[in-house]
């Protein structure tokens, strides 16, 4: 099947998919602009990741955002998204350099093109360096964080921490209160 | 209004002011085909003065109106104009000579871009949309699937019709057979499957091209005829086909197979190609079929209406090229029964042509008048698919 590829930019009206198969709502710009919302086109994910039963992805572009669009059929029945446009005014490095650049235990400073991140909905940033430090830090500074060294290290701010297997497990408490074992022994900061 | 030797009847209206003609000074060609969204036409008169030019009379997009036929027949056509042109100056310093002016229809000029979405059939769309012009007659007599949420994506409705909709129209009353819009001459709109082309409802006219011997001064009498082929070159991708398509659910390859006698299906008539081997000529890719689990029962159609459309060359395996005398009552689209005759065994033509006499659809039909040589004419290309081969015909057998 030969298609040849035409792109068009478009919005995202609206990306709760009833069928549950990642499409998203589009409104092809300015070709659709008076088009009322109710008729707007559902499109399918491009899917750089291949789509099999057994491997895909999710990860629609959120409402609002702008997406490059083609039409599979070239009658505008059938369209594919390709996530996303880059518009710049919307593009700030900083909103993942600057959180990922303030973990104290990372190998050296960032310098750009690194750290690559995504920048997620809560303002959470999940991030990795060509350097091998990934991790991912969340608004209030919390992370978890790995060294290409293999050492991990795990900051909660004012939550607490527990790890557990099958037979035990330790907590540190917000209040900084080490826990092993469900109460077996104590330790108090 | 002019007249001439009761052979002819043109009244040209600008801006509805009547146009003064003197037949033998203006010349004009009608146009329409199946082929062409667009009926044309343009005339040319003599602006002895330069003074029709000079008051700006002939400037783009200025409406026309064309009543031309005879003292029976006539029609009105609505235009405007394409461009004017002056093709020789006569007088030194002046602007005056034959000027020479391109029409095309009315609703060329009065259409805007549109952002619209139409959920129907696609006939019923195209309806919607051509009913935004007062053509004098909307003829879509097929009822068409196909039902999706067409978009007209800022383009005008022409473009949208042509383009986008007309390669999806299907009708399960069109047996399998393509559909042509197009504007005829008398500014009528019409969406027709070459099914219900060929089964008019009223009667036919019958143009003859006779011997000598039938010497016959009348409209039906062709004066001139050529004959040729499509061509193997043209239609040869249409003989065997391939159709593939992808199921939406599993992604699996689907593959059944058509030829050039599908559309339409008989079992009586021949396309005259010589051979019967069945070997894959092409292939057409419907893309992605949705089933009935999965896809709405329009765009199933719609794919159809795509894989069927795109055999209309295939339709169009004999013409002829004919003239005839003036003739306003015959439009593109119209059946014409061709009459010729072939030579028999006493020398005689008494009898008509086994293989070339027949039923043709108009393919294009032009109204011409030379004012310059004092002669008009009327000129058809007419066509068909199938044959009807005497079977005592020696290729008979062999053809497709």
């Amino acid at each position: 099947m030969k298609i040849s590829i035409e792109l068009m930019k478009a919005q995202v009206i609206d990306d709760s998919d009833p069928n549950k198969t990642s499409r998203i709502k589009i409104k092809i710009l300015p070709e659709f602009k008076d088009i009322p919302t109710s008729d707007l086109p559902w499109a399918s994910p491009h899917a750089g990741l291949g789509m099999l039963g057994t491997e895909f992805s999710h990860n629609p572009p959120v409402k609002n955002s702008f997406v490059w669009v083609y039409d599979i059929d070239g009658f505008y029945q059938e369209f594919r998204y390709i996530s996303g446009q880059w518009i710049e005014g919307l593009f700030d490095y900083t909103k993942g350099s600057t959180p990922a650049g303030n973990i104290s235990e990372k190998t050296s400073s960032f310098t750009y093109p690194d750290p690559r991140f995504f920048l997620l909905p809560d303002g959470s940033v999940l991030f990795y360096s060509s350097n091998g430090d990934k991790g991912i830090i969340n608004s209030d500074g919390s992370y978890m964080f790995q060294k290409a060294s293999g050492a991990h290290y795990l900051n909660a701010k004012a939550n607490e921490v527990k790890v557990y297997n099958n037979s035990g497990s330790i907590l540190l408490a917000s209040n900084g209160q080490v826990n092993i074992n469900n109460g077996n022994f104590t330790v108090d900061p | 209004m002019a007249i001439y030797q009761n052979f002819y009847d043109i009244e040209v209206r600008a801006n509805n002011a009547l146009i003064d003609i003197l037949p033998s000074e203006f010349s004009f060609i009608l146009s329409d085909s199946i082929h062409s969204l667009y009926n044309s036409a343009s005339f040319t008169l003599n602006d002895y003065s330069g003074l029709i030019q000079e008051s700006l009379a002939t400037v783009e997009n200025y409406p026309v109106t064309v009543r031309y036929g005879d003292k029976n027949n006539y029609f009105v056509g609505k235009y405007v104009i394409n461009r004017d042109s002056l093709e020789k100056a006569n007088t030194p310093g002046i602007l005056s000579g034959p000027v020479k002016v391109d029409l095309l229809p009315a609703w060329f000029g009065k259409q805007q871009v549109w952002s619209k979405a139409y959920a129907n059939q696609v006939s019923n769309v195209i309806k919607q949309v051509v009913s935004r012009e007062a053509f004098n007659a909307i003829d879509i007599p097929d009822v068409s699937g196909g039902y999706s949420t067409w978009y007209q994506p800022m383009v005008t409705d022409a473009y949208f019709v042509d383009n986008i909709l007309l390669p999806n129209v299907q009708a399960d009353n069109s047996n399998n057979t393509p559909f042509f819009a197009y504007i005829t001459s008398d500014y009528k709109f019409h969406l027709r499957s070459f099914n219900s082309l060929f089964t008019p409802l009223g009667g036919k006219p019958v143009l003859a091209y006779r011997p000598q011997t039938q010497n016959v001064s009348s409209q039906d009498n062709i004066s001139q005829l050529k004959r040729w082929r499509a061509g193997l070159v043209n239609h040869w991708k249409d003989k065997n086909r391939f159709i593939y398509s992808i199921s939406e659910v599993d992604g699996s390859l689907t593959v059944t197979q058509d030829n050039i006698k599908s559309y339409p299906p008989t079992s009586t008539g021949k396309v005259p190609i010589y051979g019967t081997n069945n070997i894959p000529t092409s292939y057409f890719d419907i893309g992605y079929a949705r089933n009935s689990t999965n896809g709405a029962v329009g765009y199933r159609q719609a794919k159809t209406g795509r894989k069927i459309n795109s055999m209309k060359s295939s339709l169009f395996m004999e013409e002829y090229e004919i003239l005839t005398p003036l003739n306003p009552t015959i439009f593109s689209g119209q059946i014409v029964e061709v009459d010729i005759y072939m030579l028999t065994k006493d020398s005689s033509f008494n009898e008509f042509s086994r293989t070339f006499k027949g039923d043709f659809l108009v393919e294009t039909a032009s109204h011409v008048w030379d004012g310059k040589r004092q002669t008009g004419y009327s000129k058809f290309i007419v066509g068909r698919k199938y044959t009807e081969v005497p079977t005592s015909y020696y290729l008979g057998s062999q053809l497709v």
